[in-house]
């Protein structure tokens, strides 16, 4: 009985003792992620936090309209050709970043409206138009050629712009500190480092309510971080995400004009192969997007939470939790590359080439494959909710796509002949 | 075989080699290969028996590729030939050493052929050394005995090119080449865009009957080039032939130095045939030849040794591509027997390989991506290669086994083989740290796929 009693005390104890811990924890770890777990712990096992919101529900009706008329999405009805495929995929490329450009200006309205006003509904607004910037964004992200990419994926045009806009993986909360407190943005954004500014720094000055740092206290912007307290350091986080909204802005409208016919018309250069050498060249370096579904989607977003990878997850939306809906929509922009540009995978794509050239089981196999991913991700609860079973499940029902692409779309077996990223300028037999 | 001919033709084949090799050179450094292919990589799969190849530094390997490009050029002019040939053979052959998924039928032809012209006479004629020899009379000692060689050398040399392309046809003689026209129907498709001939290209039957064009030169060019009255409209041909792969694939030099090569089955002295009709043509008087020993050819026990193992030179590049006959099955799939066999452009593999690392103590499973070790470039070549696969797998479970204890290692390898419907390349259920490398037939690799493989058409 004494036993029995000891036992009960102790669990008791240890129930009420076991928050507090974890909550100091929470505030004293260098990088303190919800749900990230640090390098060689089982992450997986720990509970995800829910995310932090602004407590009430926005007006959806309160979003103003982008400046922007982008129109309906672009749907080639063009029979296959590849100067066809490389104009319907540069048709949909445009068409995002247009609608991630009218997103990225919705977004500043609203953080400049929370700045001045500092309520909650404000403050759910501006979360509001977050969520449909980074939705935007999940889009786009999938459309990886040209500028807006990074040197290594496409060595011929990329300028990575893309890490202006959103730097994920290599996002750092302790950046977006320093920027907080001590203002080095003011000195221009070409100063401020791709870790922290763009979607992750907004997401985190809307989301994030705690008042602590993730720098070391030794560092100098943890030194003076805690001299920036109350009023203060709400002020200077709401002074940094105007001008991050603003630079946001400056990007997207940058993206934009990448494509726009009146600007860099980057469409027109891929017609011509311009500094790919060769239609194929530039067909390969298109066709490599898709391979977004396997690295980001598959390893980096869900790998390490179903447990089958022993890197510490590192998720893409630490602090708003929507990182199903980003797979979501990566997803969909998938088919929008492989099937077509509309809303159900209609118009010109990679499957319209399989099927020209002989391919038409291949075509629907992939298909196929993807319909059950998306499907799976569609069934998926919130990151915070779901169990390492399910995200091992989700993880294998993408990981078929993600192989058929590798084994039969792409590589030396390719029926298209789509080498795979880092292997086209290499000697072959 | 002994017998003297005029060393003009490996004079001129020296220089070409020389030159397109160290054009080669030139190419891995201008393209970044040097880097993306030998210095990136942080994991390197091992050559069997030579795991112990170090892998230079980056600044090392780049000043390795610099050199070899002067020693190529030092090679071209026979300049200093006795050391500046075997140091350049050996850095060919050192960097094919470095990483297997490099591996290309032409890089081992070149190494082939550098430790051949190491090893002959080739400085004899139109060389810096000769020239030097006949200026200085001191270094007369250490130079060529005069403008002749063995006509063994001629023989070894033809036969080695003649090997390369009767091997390459007898690897294409098969149902996927023959029957199906792939995989050139695959690789035909990127090169729509090419003027005038892109769009032929996509016409139905023409990658069958290109596939047996390639077919029918590989099988019959060393037969027309052998013949007095046929040889140079075959040469010709080769010209025209390797120009064409040229322009349709990515593969490098190996064109260059296949028309080159194709020269040695001209007279031995067809380079002073060519120089006298071109004087004719000008006007001037040709120069006198040099004069052909008569009599019979010296002999001596040195000059039979080498004779001897010239003949076990050419009986080993027989046999090796022969080998693959002894595992049965198709080499195109399990690959026992597939390297150094002159099997050229006859197989389209793509692959996707995921290795599944069980702890034994808790049953936990990890699956790990190749990527995780691996460049793109290498694991596409090692996903269809078992070998390397086996290779990876021990790595992996090297590393695994550090951190977790015992391990079992296993792999899923879904292969497509010349756009079939992929398949399973290795048996799932072999724990792969049980198996070692060697070259009895390996039965954790899961027979080839049947059926024929699907039609693919070019198109725009």
């Amino acid at each position: 009985m004494k036993l029995q009693r000891f036992s009960r005390s102790f669990l008791a104890l240890g129930g009420a003792v076991l928050p507090a811990v974890l909550a100091f924890a929470c505030h004293t770890t260098e990088e303190p992620r919800p749900g990230v777990a640090k390098k060689g712990t089982a992450s997986t096992a720990d509970p995800l936090p829910p995310p932090f919101d602004a407590g009430v529900v926005p007006d959806a009706a309160g979003l103003p309209e982008g400046p922007y008329a982008c129109g309906a999405p672009p749907v080639s009805t063009a029979p296959f050709t590849k100067a066809a495929l490389l104009g319907a995929t540069a048709d949909c490329a445009a068409y995002h970043l247009c609608r991630f450009a009218n997103a990225a200006h919705v977004l500043r309205t609203t953080v400049d409206a929370e700045a001045k006003d500092g309520t909650k509904e404000s403050r759910a607004l501006a979360q509001l138009a977050w969520q449909r910037a980074m939705d935007e964004w999940s889009h786009s992200a999938l459309f990886q050629f040209g500028p807006v990419a990074d040197k290594a994926t496409d060595k011929y045009h990329g300028r990575s712009l893309r890490t202006l806009v959103h730097a994920w993986p290599d996002t750092s909360r302790c950046q977006v500190e320093t920027q907080v407190v001590l203002k080095g943005y003011q000195g221009g954004f070409d100063l401020v480092f791709p870790s922290s500014r763009g979607l992750f720094a907004l997401e985190y000055l809307l989301y994030y309510p705690g008042t602590d740092t993730a720098c070391s206290a030794s560092s100098q912007a943890g030194g003076a971080w805690a001299s920036l307290v109350g009023d203060a350091q709400t002020k200077a986080k709401r002074d940094y995400a105007v001008a991050a909204a603003g630079d946001l802005v400056a990007q997207a409208d940058t993206l934009r004009k990448v494509w726009a016919p009146d600007g860099e018309n980057f469409k027109a250069k891929l017609l011509a192969f311009d500094g790919y050498g060769n239609e194929q060249e530039a067909l390969n370096v298109v066709a490599w997007s898709m391979f977004y579904v396997e690295q980001e989607v598959k390893d980096l977003k869900l790998g390490s939470y179903a447990g089958f990878q022993t890197a510490p997850p590192n998720p893409e939306t630490a602090f708003a939790r929507v990182d199903i809906e980003n797979i979501r929509t990566n997803l969909r922009a998938f088919r929008e590359l492989y099937a077509g540009c509309g809303a159900a995978g209609e118009g010109l794509g990679f499957d319209d080439w399989l099927v020209a050239s002989g391919n038409g089981a291949l075509a629907k196999e992939l298909l196929d494959l993807y319909t059950q991913a998306q499907a799976a991700a569609d069934a998926f609860p919130p990151f915070y909710q779901a169990s390492p079973q399910q995200f091992a499940d989700l993880y294998l029902k993408i990981r078929p796509l993600a192989n058929l692409l590798k084994t039969q779309l792409f590589g030396s077996g390719s029926p298209l002949n789509l080498k795979l990223p880092a292997s086209a300028a290499s000697d072959t037999d | 075989m002994l017998a003297p001919v005029d060393g003009a033709w490996l004079a001129v084949y020296r220089i070409a080699f020389g030159l397109a090799l160290g054009v080669s050179m030139q190419r891995f450094l201008a393209y970044g290969w040097v880097d993306t292919l030998l210095v990136s990589p942080r994991y390197k799969f091992h050559y069997w028996g030579f795991s112990w190849v170090p892998c230079l530094a980056r600044g090392e390997m780049h000043a390795l590729f610099w050199a070899l490009f002067a020693l190529g050029l030092c090679v071209a002019a026979g300049f200093l030939f006795r050391v500046t040939a075997p140091l350049f053979a050996l850095g060919l052959t050192y960097i094919q050493l470095v990483d297997v998924s490099t591996y290309l039928n032409h890089y081992y032809l070149a190494g082939l052929l550098a430790w051949l012209f190491a090893l002959s006479p080739a400085a004899r004629v139109w060389s810096v050394d000769a020239w030097l020899a006949r200026k200085v009379p001191f270094l007369r000692r250490f130079s060529p005995e005069g403008p002749h060689v063995a006509f063994a050398w001629h023989a070894l040399f033809r036969c080695q090119i003649g090997l390369v392309y009767v091997f390459a046809s007898l690897a294409k003689a098969q149902s996927d080449w023959l029957v199906h026209g792939q995989p050139l129907g695959m690789w035909l498709g990127a090169s729509t865009s090419l003027p005038v001939v892109g769009k032929l290209f996509t016409l139905p039957h023409v990658p069958l009957v290109m596939s047996w064009c390639g077919f029918l030169f590989d099988a019959t060019i060393v037969l027309w080039l052998s013949m007095a009255r046929t040889r140079k409209l075959a040469y010709l041909v080769v010209i025209g032939f390797h120009v064409m792969t040229r322009a349709l694939f990515d593969i490098g030099m190996f064109p260059i130095i296949m028309t080159c090569s194709a020269l040695v089955f001209f007279p031995a002295s067809w380079p002073r045939d060519v120089a006298d009709r071109v004087r004719t043509w000008l006007g001037r008087v040709a120069p006198l030849r040099p004069e052909v020993p008569s009599g019979a050819p010296r002999t001596s026990t040195f000059r039979r040794i080498a004779l001897g193992l010239g003949v076990l030179y050419v009986v080993f590049q027989v046999t090796m591509p022969l080998r693959t006959f002894l595992y049965g099955g198709n080499v195109l799939w399990h690959e026992q027997g597939m390297r150094y066999s002159w099997r050229v452009m006859v197989r389209a593999k793509g692959g996707a390989t995921t290795f599944f690392v069980k702890e034994k103590a808790t049953g936990k499973v990890w699956l790990v991506s190749p990527r995780q070790y691996l460049t793109a470039y290498q694991e596409n070549e090692m996903s269809g290669q078992p070998d390397l696969i086996l290779e990876l797998a021990h790595t992996i479970g090297e590393d695994y086994a550090a951190r977790f204890g015992p391990v079992e290692v296993r792999a899923e390898s879904t292969v497509s083989l010349n756009g079939r419907r992929g398949a399973p390349l290795v048996d799932p259920d072999v724990d792969l740290l049980t198996v070692h490398d060697g070259i009895a037939p390996a039965s954790w690799i899961l027979p080839s796929p049947g059926g024929a493989p699907p039609p693919t058409r070019p198109v725009l």
